[in-house]
């Protein structure tokens, strides 16, 4: 007879992240800014390349303002720093204002001349480069006349000098005069930045976000924002595994157009706005997450443009590669199983070490090998005994296969705890009893493989309840692994290590949670 | 004829005792269960208990009781888990200080099973788990259990 338990909703989900918590210690950034010195000032016409065929009109007044830095003594390439209290930096071209000498005349061009400003003509909204034609430079409708007379004024009067008053404090500026730049936490979050050189180019990032609007370093959204969050996610899960990410690195790139140092200060700035909405997004998904994590920041500029600019102007996030899991099996081997350890209450008549080695013992004579691929610790209060009834009696329970949906509530919230677990690998769940009282439980929800061992388990349970897993059955011969419930079950092996049969190893290869070594 | 008490102590010592089979021997073996309940091998003793939630009939309610006095939490969660499904008169007294168990594993238990058993003592301990307990998801529990009595 099997019982029918109907458990009121329990709030386990509320527990998920129970046991978890885990400080991030402060990685330690030691990197001197080795780059080279970038001093465009009055150069940067000379040393521009003219690319777009209407972007020098907008950019014509902000041409004037990028003329008036040397006044102030500063190098005109200095980013602008994004903790100020300051909207996104005002649009200033990826490309210089004006063509050089033997730039190709373009039809909309033709009434460029070198040196003025141009007038933006009162022609229609432009959708040539996307939603907003503002973003193009092209447009000269009174929206973006409004933006470019706003873009004028900025740096005008007091907060001109509030800017520049800022850069004597800020690490970039110790970047372009060649000193160490120090780490320092982004604007509202916990994060520390630090200033890198830009890296070679390497392997694929682990985040690219391209698409930025020509001369913009605010975020693309909701695209680039949705594309963090998964990101965020992971940083946070891999707190509680082997490798937990402590530093990243964020390098910002921009088009071709436009003068060197005016590119690695716009790349700057989307890196440095990339960082900021990472680690706020941390910050949101579990408060506080984002102290200690040590963010590098980089700009390329335009030294690793890609085939169009809209894929140039992007952002690169790379994450430190985290040691290769020893991968190889032991000689002998055909295949492995890689079982993940959640305890919530450690046995306590044989130790996991004990039990782990029992089941080496056997499976190694199958050849295969058990790997453990992590080891958590759950604190999950109502889950330490974990009811195992039934929840319709009418239905197959507790009988193979494992896999079963005909499980109740609680049951199937234990198995929700799968991190780090992969789709072919077993979570193994150590709890304090189940009622009612089993040694091990092989049942777990569809495509979420694991099983059960209770505190009171014998040395050969888990291996006897992954041998279940694996598509074994029951049988009646002490002297085998999967000695039944009409003896003593493993309890009553008689003649250790117990076997396994021919036809039981090819059932276990056959699976696909032993993966080929 | 009775069942011998070690073949019952072998049949429950098994990593999966065969549990529906074993409640078709029915009350006959209450006797050898309550030796079993009262044993120091927590995992035989809070699977004696187990079964005996399992048979029908009051002859098991001594088996229960027996469970819920144990100092083994195991056992007494075994207990508790036991009234959740038995229909035997009375076990709502035995329920009672289960509720208030030092265990929380034992007061989860104690707390479903009460939901199923609604007293007006039971919904008073209700009550005072829903707002004192310190595990927030027995007080959750406590409430969901009598706000379904209350209904």
């Amino acid at each position: 007879m099997t019982s029918e338990y109907v458990f009121e909703a329990i709030p386990f989900a509320a527990e998920s992240g129970f046991g978890l918590e885990q400080e991030w210690s402060a990685a330690e950034n030691e990197e001197e800014w080795a780059g080279e010195e970038e001093w465009a000032g009055e150069e940067e016409g000379e040393r521009g390349r003219f690319s777009g065929r209407v972007r020098g009109r907008r950019s014509m007044p902000v041409r004037r303002r990028r003329r008036r830095r040397p006044s102030f003594g500063r190098p005109a390439a200095v980013a602008l720093p994004t903790w100020l209290a300051v909207p996104d930096a005002p649009a200033a071209p990826d490309e210089p204002t004006f063509p050089p000498a033997d730039a190709p005349a373009e039809p909309d061009a033709a009434s460029f001349e070198p040196g003025e400003p141009v007038e933006p003509a009162d022609d229609p909204p432009s959708e040539e480069f996307g939603q907003t034609c503002c973003s193009s430079g092209t447009c000269r409708c009174s929206g973006c006349r409004q933006r470019a007379a706003q873009e004028s004024e900025w740096w005008s009067g007091e907060q001109q000098e509030v800017a520049f008053e800022a850069l004597e404090f800020d690490p970039i500026q110790q970047r372009e005069t060649g000193g160490p730049a120090p780490a320092r936490p982004a604007a509202a979050t916990g994060c520390a930045t630090s200033i890198v050189p830009c890296p070679p180019r390497g392997g694929p990032p682990a985040l690219l976000l391209d698409g930025f609007a020509f001369d913009r370093s605010d975020l693309v959204r909701p695209r680039h924002s949705d594309a963090l969050a998964p990101l965020a996610r992971q940083i946070l899960a891999s707190q509680a595994g082997p490798s937990p990410i402590r530093t990243l690195t964020v390098v910002g790139h921009t088009d071709a157009a436009g003068p060197d140092p005016y590119n690695v200060g716009l790349a700057q700035r989307r890196a440095e706005t990339v960082a900021r909405e990472l680690c706020q997004t941390l910050d949101r998904l579990r408060p506080g997450a984002s102290r200690g994590l040590a963010v590098r920041l980089s700009a390329c500029g335009e030294t690793q443009a890609r085939s169009t600019p809209a894929q140039s102007r992007r952002v690169e996030i790379f994450l430190p590669t985290p040691p290769a899991r020893p991968r190889r099996c032991p000689p002998g081997m055909k295949e492995r199983v890689t079982l993940h350890f959640k305890i919530l209450v450690a046995p306590t008549r044989f130790s996991i070490a004990t039990m782990l080695a029992s089941m080496r013992q056997v499976y190694g004579a199958a050849g295969i090998h058990v790997e453990v691929g992590s080891t958590e610790r759950l604190r999950l209060t109502t889950l330490e005994e974990v009811n195992l009834a039934c929840p319709r009696a009418n239905r197959p329970c507790g009988r193979m296969p494992c896999a079963s949906t005909n499980l109740n509530a609680e049951h199937v919230a234990l198995f929700r705890h799968r991190r780090n677990v992969g789709p072919n690998e077993l979570a193994v769940y150590f709890v304090r009893s189940t009622k009612p009282g089993r040694n091990g439980e092989c049942q777990h929800p569809p495509g979420r493989p694991g099983v059960i061992v209770a505190s009171t388990a014998s040395r050969w349970t888990l291996a006897h309840e992954v041998g279940h897993v694996l598509g074994l059955h029951h049988v009646a011969n002490t002297d085998r692994l999967m000695i039944g419930t009409r003896t003593q079950g493993t309890n009553s092996i008689t003649n250790p290590p117990p076997d396994l049969i021919a036809s039981e190893v090819a059932t276990m290869l056959g699976s696909n949670l032993t993966i080929p070594c | 004829m009775s069942i011998p008490i070690e073949h019952l102590r072998s049949a429950l010592n098994v990593d999966e005792p065969d549990y529906p089979g074993l409640t078709r021997l029915g009350a006959k073996i209450a006797p050898q269960l309550l030796q079993l309940a009262q044993t120091r091998d927590a995992y035989i003793a809070a699977n004696a208990v187990s079964l005996a939630g399992m048979i029908p009939g009051s002859a098991m309610l001594p088996v229960i009781q027996a469970g819920a006095r144990s100092t083994i939490p195991q056992v007494r969660s075994a207990a508790a888990a036991a009234l959740h499904q038995s229909k035997t008169p009375g076990a709502a007294q035995v329920l009672a200080p289960l509720l208030n168990d030092q265990d929380k594993s034992v007061r989860k238990f104690a707390i479903a099973a009460a939901g199923r058993r609604p007293t007006a003592v039971v919904a008073e301990t209700l009550g005072e788990i829903s707002v004192g307990d310190p595990e927030p998801a027995l007080r959750a529990m406590a409430a969901a259990a009598l706000r379904r009595y209350r209904s």
